[in-house]
């Protein structure tokens, strides 16, 4: 219980820390900024008070078209490192593929899936799927084959089949890979909605807010967004840190 | 074995250095000729004044005068070594302005009295555009004759700023933004009309109509609402400073003003040749295009029965009605002050005197 | 398992997937434009020979603009993966250290370059070193993350047997720690190298005036998608190109990985 209490007191304090320097002029006076151009956080918080009920719906789009991009990609990523695995031969080019298309920008990406998509949902949910395969496929094989010899050694001794193999063993091994590539898709699906609204056909969602009111010279209100997304970004890295620690209990990494 | 790793570690680490310096001298090669900055510039150009202009959006014919200017030697005439910064996306010339980045911006009138009115210690010092180049396009097809058509419609616009001027037309023909139809967001190609997504598109004069009639529409394919007919323009381009750097730079001020207005009158005058000189500074966009772009922006800047003389000028009722809409449709929360410091036409008068 | 693929057959099977794309996506240009009859289907899928013959006619100009890219990419890269195996490393050291800073790195990449720009460029008040810093600031993410878990991922057994034998903290990370991780960092690592060219074209989108992103812009934005198609195409190549520097150095660096048993496995 007390170590519980610690796990959120110190990033909290931290937290109280940053935000105090921040309220009380600090990084203003560090870095030669003014208010206006890097509003204080009480600034943000009241503005954020007042628009809540529109920063929450916008939230809710961007948030949902990050979900269900992030879990479209990184099964078509896992998938992509399990047929790479059971055919190295052939199935590694995908590997490829998938790495080159990480190399295109959001920038770019998204006024291609303008053109194949007519609602910003779908072209948002698309832009995410391309962006996350790849951390997932990459992450996915490696811990596919990253597997101690004598274990397959010793499965290949009992006569197992490539599927028991890849059930009992090369599975299990990639977990601790999939949980990594979880944590970077978290951040880099809800980055890849919000840039993706800049180009979207819609008028809501997070990334139109940040893009529309900072262009306007609205900095609170477009920091309050970036807010918005921060949190959300922290929420949904701790509930895949809840599940990690339930599905790798026998893992190193988890005591 | 563990030794072996270890000592692996150290190579990556070695090898991540290696490119980065391999490539940091490769890359400074490259800065070099891609933004001609500092170093080696100022050593042969001597006691040329070096002044940085932040352009609102990519290199084209929009900001021809700047670029006829500096490959005729306008600016080194005037003892001036000029660098044009490109704008983007991601770009916001207020913003670099203000920061230092630049010394000198080209920015939309209602947009900079916004960030004027935030506190942003920025002043308008030249009115490039004298009208609105703002369009509403639709299909013919879609029988958007007059603004009282875009009832039911869905309309696009880039918002970001670039909204009100539709918000003003909808206004002044009895139309609620929010309720009597659907305004959408649309990125920077026209694809969404040409895909019939939405009913009408907000586009340039010189950029966007351009690219319907290149995709092969024609004029009589096309109905257009122009901002300036309907009595809702706002001023567009302007050149704008720092309060505190015109302060220091007057004079520098002054001579790079009257080298861009005689670019400029240059170019308006002979727009096929300039929108060469601009194809001829990046040539990604075509050079049909830039062509095109020339000739709709010489309109802007020279309109009928103006005297190319008094290219730059700003007109004060123009900026009053552009403050006077950007207050009524919600850019700004009070009234934008209009005043010797923040809009002052006193170095276009000294720039233009004879 | 891919230890028995030789030289000429790699040959072989890459060839094969190129023409397969080729034919592929030529197949795929066909029916969109003739069976489904989109009239935008030159610019949702132009034909893969009409992108190669821009790519032929531009060669020279994409070349340079790639090179450019390619070169800023590197930097940020070595500078962006540098900060990332320290961060990695600081948290490793101590349990509290990552539960402050873990959450504030999330935070960290959800500020987007639009907001974040200004503050560099305010700070920093040169852009080619703020471009730097922002490819640095996208690319640094993955790998932290990826060294992370590998570091975190060595037993706790070991590392008591180590100290039970004296071991300073400085070679128990030396000896055993660094060594166990090396695979997810380069796990990471091929993550980050193509998010690098990507965050490259990006900041090549503040204002510069050369480079892919350049090119990207600007025919995205006067609908000249043959260009704009080439210009997608250069930066794939440059991810592989990318994932293969990191792919080329981990074979140099880890040469057991594929070639001879390892010693010790990841299996707990």
């Amino acid at each position: 219980m007390k170590s519980k209490v610690i796990t959120i007191l110190w990033p909290l304090a931290f937290g109280i820390a940053l935000i105090l320097a921040w309220q009380f002029g600090l990084f203003h006076k560090v870095l030669d900024l003014k208010p206006f151009q890097l509003p204080v956080p009480s600034e943000i918080a009241s503005t954020l008070a007042a628009n809540l009920p529109k920063a929450l719906k916008d939230c809710g789009v961007t948030i949902s078209g990050a979900l269900v991009g992030m879990i479209i990609g990184s099964l078509m990523g896992f998938m992509i490192a399990a047929i790479a695995t059971f055919f190295p031969k052939w199935g590694y080019g995908g590997m490829i593929v998938v790495t080159a298309l990480n190399a295109v920008p959001i920038v770019a990406l998204s006024p291609i899936m303008n053109l194949w998509f007519s609602t910003g949902m779908e072209q948002k949910i698309a832009v995410v799927t391309v962006v996350c395969m790849a951390a997932m496929a990459i992450n996915g094989y490696s811990g596919l084959n990253n597997i101690n010899p004598y274990s397959i050694d010793l499965m290949h001794s009992v006569a197992a089949s490539e599927w028991t193999i890849f059930k009992k063993l090369r599975f299990p091994n990639s977990l601790p890979y999939i949980f990594t590539a979880s944590k970077i898709n978290i951040a880099s699906s809800i980055i890849a909605a919000i840039i993706s609204e800049y180009f979207a056909a819609s008028t809501s969602g997070l990334g139109f807010g940040i893009k529309d009111n900072l262009r306007k010279a609205e900095m609170a209100m477009g920091w309050s967004y970036i807010v918005v997304a921060s949190l959300a970004g922290v929420i949904l890295y701790c509930v895949i840190l809840l599940v990690e620690r339930d599905a790798l209990k026998w893992h190193a990494s988890q005591k | 074995m563990k030794k072996s790793k270890f000592t692996s570690l150290l190579a990556v680490i070695i090898l991540i250095l290696l490119v980065a310096t391999g490539c940091s001298s490769g890359n400074s090669a490259a800065t070099t000729t891609g933004t001609g900055t500092s170093g080696a510039d100022k050593t042969t150009s001597g006691k040329l004044d070096k002044v940085t202009l932040q352009l609102k959006w990519l290199p084209q014919s929009q900001f021809m005068g700047y670029y006829v200017a500096q490959a005729k030697g306008y600016y080194k005439d005037a003892g001036i070594d000029i660098e044009i910064l490109p704008g983007g996306s991601d770009i916001i010339p207020e913003q670099q302005v203000y920061n230092g980045v630049a010394n000198i911006g080209v920015t939309w009138d209602s947009s900079l009295m916004k960030y004027q009115s935030k506190g942003w210690g920025l002043v308008q010092v030249g009115q490039i555009f004298q009208k609105s180049a703002m369009l509403l396009v639709s299909k013919a097809s879609s029988g958007i004759n007059s603004p009282k058509d875009l009832k039911g419609k869905k309309v696009g616009s880039w918002f970001g700023g670039n909204e009100y001027e539709i918000y003003a037309l909808l206004e002044a023909n009895g139309l609620n933004k929010d309720t009597d139809l659907k305004m959408v967001q649309q990125d920077y190609t026209m694809n969404q009309l040409l895909k019939d997504e939405i009913d009408a598109t907000s586009a340039m004069t010189y950029n966007e109509y351009g690219l319907l009639l290149e995709s092969g529409l024609k004029e009589s394919d096309l109905h257009v609402l122009n901002m300036n007919d309907a009595g809702v323009a706002m001023l567009e381009d302007c050149l704008f400073v720092n309060s505190d750097w015109i302060a220091k730079n007057e004079d520098l001020y002054v001579r790079f003003l009257k080298a861009s207005i005689k670019g400029w009158a240059e170019a308006c005058a002979n727009p096929e040749a300039a929108g060469k000189v601009v194809f001829d500074v990046d040539q990604s966009v075509s050079l049909a295009h830039q062509v095109y772009m020339a000739k709709e922006v010489a309109k802007l800047v020279v309109p009928k029965d103006f005297d190319p003389a008094k290219i730059g000028y700003m007109d004060m009722a123009a900026i009053q009605q552009t403050a006077d809409l950007a207050l009524k449709y919600g850019l700004l929360s009070k009234p934008a002050v209009i005043s010797e410091n923040t809009f002052t036409s006193k170095y276009w008068t000294k720039a233009t005197a004879k | 398992m891919s230890v028995a693929i030789g030289k000429r057959e790699q040959r072989i099977v890459a060839i094969v997937w190129v023409i397969g794309i080729i034919v592929v996506w030529e197949l795929a240009s066909f029916l969109l434009k003739y069976v489904i009859q989109d009239p935008m289907a030159s610019a949702k899928l132009p034909y893969p020979h009409i992108v190669a013959m821009t790519f032929v006619e531009n060669w020279k100009i994409l070349l340079e603009a790639g090179l450019v890219t390619f070169s800023r990419a590197a930097i940020g890269f070595a500078l962006g993966s540098s900060v990332g195996i320290l961060l990695a490393v600081l948290m490793s050291l101590s349990k509290t250290m990552e539960r402050i800073a873990f959450p504030y790195l999330i935070v960290s990449q959800m500020i987007p370059v639009l907001g974040l720009a200004p503050i560099i460029f305010n700070i920093v008040r040169d852009m080619n070193v703020s471009r730097i810093m922002i490819a640095a600031y996208i690319t640094f993410f993955p790998v932290a993350v990826n060294m992370l878990s590998g570091l975190k991922s060595v037993e706790q057994e070991k590392k008591d047997l180590l100290f039970s034998i004296a071991s300073s903290k400085f070679k128990v990370y030396q000896k055993l720690m660094l060594p166990f991780s090396m695979s997810y960092l380069f796990t990471g690592l091929k993550i980050a190298a193509p998010m690098a060219v990507t965050a490259s074209i990006l900041v090549d989108m503040l204002g510069s005036k050369s480079g892919i992103g350049v090119k990207i812009l600007y025919s995205l934005y006067s609908n000249s998608s043959n260009i704009f198609w080439a210009s997608v195409l250069t930066s794939a190549f440059m991810g592989i190109i990318s994932f293969y520097v990191v792919v080329f150095a981990e074979r140099l660096c880890l040469p057991w990985q594929k070639a001879t048993p390892r010693k010790e496995g990841v299996r707990a």
